[in-house]
């Protein structure tokens, strides 16, 4: 009797790059996590100013070195992504907020940024008294 | 008639009872710009090579039977022109990305149809109602409610664009728990409570990352991704009825 065999499927190696869709959602990935060690970057900013002034002064020179910039920089631009590929993708499950019609995902997406940006301008005012 | 033009079909062959794994051959098919991908396999299979083996059946757009991966991308072949995915001169067909192959472009949806089953595609009801008291209605919304999950023609190009599947098909998967919203959402169906409990688990609704390559391939416009995300808020409000309001815990 001859063997009858099925070819196996398996993924391929870098199967992430060979899809922009599914690039973004690695980088959105990426994001997440990079946003959890800023959290950590920030919570040094409370752990020195509860050692006092000179440590937390010593840890803001830190923060400003051009490599801190540099990595904080780097940080920004994957929790944009993050945050905006998000945004995106909850405009396509807005079938969650009305059981009969879900709206435009542009119109939601185009929501999210306005809260966004409102917020971030709100923040900015909070933190620093004005943009 | 329109003047031919010549492409080359790149097509991924397996022989299962052949030695050799699979590998690639060339045909070179002339063409019209009216002519879609299937009608190049047809092609072939008529006139170059008779063992060449794929699925289909309608022609339009509505059984599903003739989904692969054309020049990589999970696509229904009888809807995919040949103008349009011949940039090169090559068209490359392989069998939908994350199934097995049983033969040629033939993929083993098996694992598809455990899932499918698995999420009871069915009207449940608690106690079925005599024919005799006629069908069970509903209005023009209720039905609207669920009509874009009922669209599924269950082709699996969505499986084929879910890395999630690609990377454990133990997962439910996308066209499944669309077609499982779309009976929780379905009036005459009293089966939610069942169905929560079956798809809020490590391989059902959870396991989705939510990446939405399903819903950009799905050529029926479900939104298979949308309708995962109901699901988890749904099976979430659930859950937190049942802890705080136990009375209440059914929809």
């Amino acid at each position: 009797m001859v063997e009858v065999r099925e070819a196996v499927w398996r993924r391929r190696s870098g199967w992430w790059t060979q899809n922009g869709h599914y690039l973004l959602f690695m980088l959105r990935e990426v994001g997440g996590s990079l946003s959890a060690v800023y959290g950590i970057i920030l919570l040094g900013l409370l752990i020195t100013f509860d050692m006092g002034q000179a440590s937390y002064e010593d840890y803001l020179a830190f923060l400003q070195t051009p490599a801190m910039l540099a990595i904080q920089a780097v940080i920004l631009a994957f929790v944009l992504v993050h945050a905006f590929t998000w945004f995106y993708l909850i405009g396509k499950s807005q079938a969650v907020m009305s059981a009969y019609r879900a709206p435009e995902w542009t119109r939601v997406f185009g929501l999210m940024i306005v809260i966004f940006v409102a917020a971030s301008v709100g923040v900015l005012f909070v933190v620093f008294g004005g943009l | 008639m329109a003047a031919e033009n010549q492409v080359v079909f790149r097509v991924r062959r397996y022989q299962p009872q052949g030695t050799k794994g699979p590998y690639y051959q060339d045909f070179r098919v002339p063409y019209r710009s009216d002519e879609v991908v299937l009608d190049g396999l047809n092609y072939i299979k008529d006139n170059l090579d008779p063992s060449l083996t794929f699925r289909w059946s309608c022609r339009m757009g509505i059984c599903g039977s003739c989904g692969m991966d054309v020049n990589g991308k999970p696509r229904l072949t009888c809807g995919t022109f040949i103008r349009d995915v011949s940039p090169g001169g090559i068209v490359q067909v392989d069998p939908l990305t994350g199934f097995n192959s049983i033969k040629d472009l033939v993929a083993d949806f098996d694992p598809f149809m455990e899932h499918f089953l698995y999420v009871k595609p069915w009207v449940i009801r608690e106690k079925q109602r005599p024919l005799s008291e006629g069908e069970y209605t509903q209005f023009p919304e209720e039905l609207a409610a669920y009509r874009q999950q009922s669209l599924c023609i269950n082709c699996t190009l969505c499986y084929a664009a879910c890395p999630v599947f690609q990377g454990d098909n133990h997962f439910v998967g996308p066209a499944s728990l669309a077609l499982a919203l779309r009976y929780i959402r379905d009036t005459r169906d009293e089966g939610a409570d069942e169905r929560l409990d079956l798809l809020s688990t490590p391989h059902g609704i959870w396991e989705c990352t939510f990446v939405g390559e399903c819903s950009v391939v799905c050529p029926k416009e479900v939104d298979p991704a949308g309708a995962i995300q109901s699901l988890k808020v749904l099976a979430t409000i659930r859950h937190m009825r049942k802890l705080l309001m136990p009375k209440f815990a059914s929809r």
